[in-house]
């Protein structure tokens, strides 16, 4: 094998990015001159026109927030459609659209960057990293996203690489490239491994079989806009509120710090049980201090994990329907599962000790180099089998989604659909492409729309075949045959306009960090009267019906905290959200047997029908 | 265009062993795979897609009933009416569905755990009703697999009326399976 041909392995974080190559038969990480091998996903535009990548930009995010670009892995192939309603904060950059909702990041000076624009900086850079490390051009690259990731962001990645210099030989998955540098180590084992990825920005989990080489993914679930961003940025609004500071003082100017310190707190956390934050010259150029535990983090975000743990149960049950039932281990990565609470979690819910055998960091890119390896002859006898993370199908009559490839089919996987003119020689029909879950149409991903060609003839006379086919990328590509000639010609995809002029859209487009800091007050009021407004008349049905069951100090307690929240909520003038917080807590708390019992009831008078 | 048993090199049998069209499968997909050093072009991929699809045809016994019966060029038609016993367990199956649809909709409301208690009765008591229509429906579609072996008896002759009226019957089952199966995962992840 020539060096020439090297193909390396690269892992596209949101938070970090890594390079990796296979020699002599394993997988390494290539790391840069100053001997580091994770470099932060972060891109600095100096007024010189220089751009810097890594630590150093992360550096100078802080002092030049306007000129940085961060996490731009949860815009990549987002359009102003697909973002979500409520500000989170994700990007340190507004955000602009055009008439088909494709975005762009604002710049000082006036700089504009497509989110694949600022992502193939990262990959040059990493690029420039695998030349200095291996001493010869490197021109071709695997590339890792998030399972989850649908058609368009899978695209938006590889047109990063190309930006790059690369040729993109594979996107692959980056729990199943977890799973291969796991399953690498233990080729002779035949076992089924579920993959738990709570990286930066997204969550993933893939349930896998792997026997004598062949690693076939059963399925798939995840969120690809859930990771630790989400932490840092709820912790850095616990910690506003615990020193006092207004949300309102929060702007692009200081927020990057703020995230810093929540960063650096969390990570503090995973270690040790609690952690001095200091503030130095933040609001108004006061400074701030505080002590926050590791109590209070699980606070925090229990919210957060629990919310992975939905999308586990799916992907355990759909796993079971296509006859696994037995998980032999649980394989954790990604930066977030370091976390002490998220292990605590996984063990309790699942009854699985998580397996930590994997460098929570490296373990993708280890994956997407024995990938690599595995293209360029450098890997032999592994065979990797993939499906693909959501369902593919178009929009029928009625605005519903029709399925033509059902979500975790094995890839390349393809589907065909038989088209016919409505009317007398109607030219052609536009058929908008989907993929999603929903049943209509409109809940789901819009992929953009292919026009079908019809010969001229009566109604009903034309008949157009169509295939869907979904490649080894998860990429999709639609075919015509041409029945009299059977040539095949590629349908191009293209992206339906959207009304940018929409005020929901323009919420949503204009959404910056400030947002995410809004009147914090205000948020914790409003989210504590609603849960008190649910307990309230719960904990009166629940006395009602089990209420006897309880002894007598037990059902005292609970009016008693019941009464506090009903007095708080009354007195709403004064808006005391943190007091309001505290009794639905204890309310909570009080009625924790009520609730058991009730469900207990529940599953008995279940089991006697 | 190769029929699915042609490319997984099985016999043309409506009755066929999941084992054997697994394994069959596995053997190929090693083999054939594009990333398979006996493979270094990429010219497979075609190939692959249809390995995968002729795999998920012959495991469905609906899509491998509907196959057999292109292979057998048996035109089929669409609209085959439904017996009785079928229409009775439809009824049922979507008075499970909407107390499914409404229970699902009170518990993802509720954000506290007393609140999710209250419904709990309700929620136990949907997601069992599911489980029930599901097993129906499980039991009908096997019987109907069963039947397979006298649809290829009657295609020996050239009949395939009955081949038709299962295929209806066995596409309704199942969508309503995928339908009860959507309510079932809301209802165990709620």
């Amino acid at each position: 094998m020539s060096q020439e041909e090297v193909i390396v392995g690269i892992d596209l974080g949101t938070t970090n990015s890594l390079v990796g190559v296979v020699e002599s038969g394993f997988p390494i990480i290539l790391a840069d001159e100053n001997g580091k091998r994770l470099c932060p996903s972060v891109v600095h535009y100096a007024e010189s026109g220089k751009i810097t990548v890594g630590e150093e930009a992360r550096r100078q995010q802080i002092l030049q927030p306007d000129r940085t670009v961060s996490s731009v892995k949860r815009l990549i192939g987002q359009t102003a459609d697909s973002l979500p309603k409520s500000g989170h904060g994700d990007h340190s950059s507004p955000v602009e659209a055009d008439d088909h909702g494709r975005l762009s990041l604002q710049l000082a000076g006036g700089l504009t960057q497509n989110p694949a624009e600022v992502s193939s900086q990262i990959l040059k850079h990493l690029k420039k990293v695998a030349e200095d490390a291996l001493e010869t051009e490197v021109n071709r690259a695997v590339i890792t996203v998030p399972a989850y990731f649908n058609n368009r962001q899978r695209e938006e990645t590889r047109k990063a690489g190309e930006m790059a210099g690369f040729t993109v030989e594979r996107i692959i998955n980056e729990p199943t490239a977890a799973a291969l540098a796991y399953g690498l180590e233990n080729l002779d084992e035949a076992e089924t491994v579920a993959v738990y990825d709570l990286g930066g920005g997204t969550f993933d989990l893939s349930v896998l079989k792997m026997q004598e080489g062949l690693f076939e993914v059963i399925a798939t679930a995840g969120d690809t806009r859930l990771g630790g961003d989400d932490i840092d940025l709820e912790l850095a609004n616990f910690l506003l509120l615990k020193m006092e500071i207004s949300g309102d003082s929060v702007n692009r100017a200081n927020s990057p710090a703020l995230l810093a310190l929540a960063r650096e707190a969390k990570e503090a956390l995973s270690r040790e049980e609690s952690f001095e934050v200091r503030l130095p010259f933040f609001a108004e150029g006061k400074s701030y201090e505080t002590t926050v535990t590791r109590e209070e983090l699980d606070g925090v975000i229990g919210p957060i994990i629990e919310k992975t743990r939905n999308l586990c149960v799916r992907a355990f049950a759909e796993a079971e329907n296509k006859g696994v039932s037995e998980i032999d281990h649980l394989i954790l990565v990604g930066g977030s599962t370091r976390i002490p609470l998220v292990r605590e979690l996984l063990e309790k819910w699942f009854g699985l000790e998580p397996n930590l055998s994997q460098h929570p960091d490296e373990a993708i890119a280890l994956g997407a180099a024995v990938q690599a390896g595995i293209l360029c002859g450098r890997i032999r006898q592994v065979v990797l089998l993939d499906v693909t993370p959501l369902s593919l199908g178009i929009e029928t009559f009625g605005g519903l989604m029709n399925i033509i490839i059902p979500r975790n089919s094995t890839i390349p996987a393809k589907a065909g659909e038989l088209f016919t003119n409505a009317v007398a020689n109607q030219k052609s029909t536009v058929i908008r492409v989907l993929q999603g879950e929903r049943e209509m149409a409109r809940d789901n991903w819009n992929l953009g729309e292919i026009e079908v060609p019809f010969q001229p003839g009566q109604k009903g006379s034309a008949r157009v075949g169509v295939q869907f086919a979904i490649d080894q990328n998860g990429i999709l590509e639609v075919l015509t045959r041409d029945t009299a000639t059977g040539e095949d010609h590629i349908l191009e995809i293209r992206d339906s306009a959207v009304d940018v002029e929409d005020t929901e859209v323009e919420k949503m487009v204009s959404e910056s960090i400030d947002y995410a800091f809004d009147d914090m007050n205000e948020r914790i009021w409003t989210e504590a009267t609603m849960k008190s407004r649910e307990l309230l008349p719960a904990v009166e049905t629940a006395l009602e019906q089990v209420g006897e069951l309880l002894a007598a100090e037990e059902t005292k307690s609970i009016s008693d905290a019941a009464e506090r929240v009903r007095q708080l909520l009354e007195n709403s003038e004064e808006k005391d959200a943190v007091r309001l917080k505290k009794a639905n807590a204890e309310l909570d708390e009080a009625t924790q047997t009520l609730a058991a019992t009730l469900v207990d009831l529940a599953f008995s008078q279940s089991l006697e029908e | 265009m190769s029929s699915s048993f042609e490319i997984l090199e099985l016999p043309v049998r409506l009755v066929v062993d999941p084992d054997s069209v697994e394994s069959a499968w596995r053997e190929k997909a090693k083999s054939e795979h594009p990333d398979a050093e006996s493979n270094s072009e990429g010219s497979a991929e075609n190939f692959s897609a249809d390995l995968n699809r002729a795999r998920q045809i012959l495991l469905d016994p609906a899509l491998r009933l509907e196959h057999w019966l292109q292979v057998h060029e048996v035109e089929n038609t669409r609209t085959s009416s439904l017996d009785e016993d079928t229409m009775s367990l439809f009824s049922l199956i979507g008075d499970a569905i909407s107390a499914a649809d409404a229970a699902i909709e009170k518990q993802k409301s509720a954000t506290t755990a007393l609140g999710k208690a209250v419904n709990a009765s309700e929620a136990i008591k949907a997601q069992l009703g599911i489980q029930k229509q599901l097993g129906s429906i499980r039991t009908t579609i096997e019987s109907a697999v069963d039947s397979f072996n006298e649809l290829e008896n009657s295609a020996a002759e050239q009949i395939f009326s009955q081949a038709v009226k299962t295929l209806a019957k066995l596409r309704f089952l199942k969508k309503w399976e995928a339908e009860c199966q959507k309510r079932l995962l809301d209802l165990i992840a709620l």
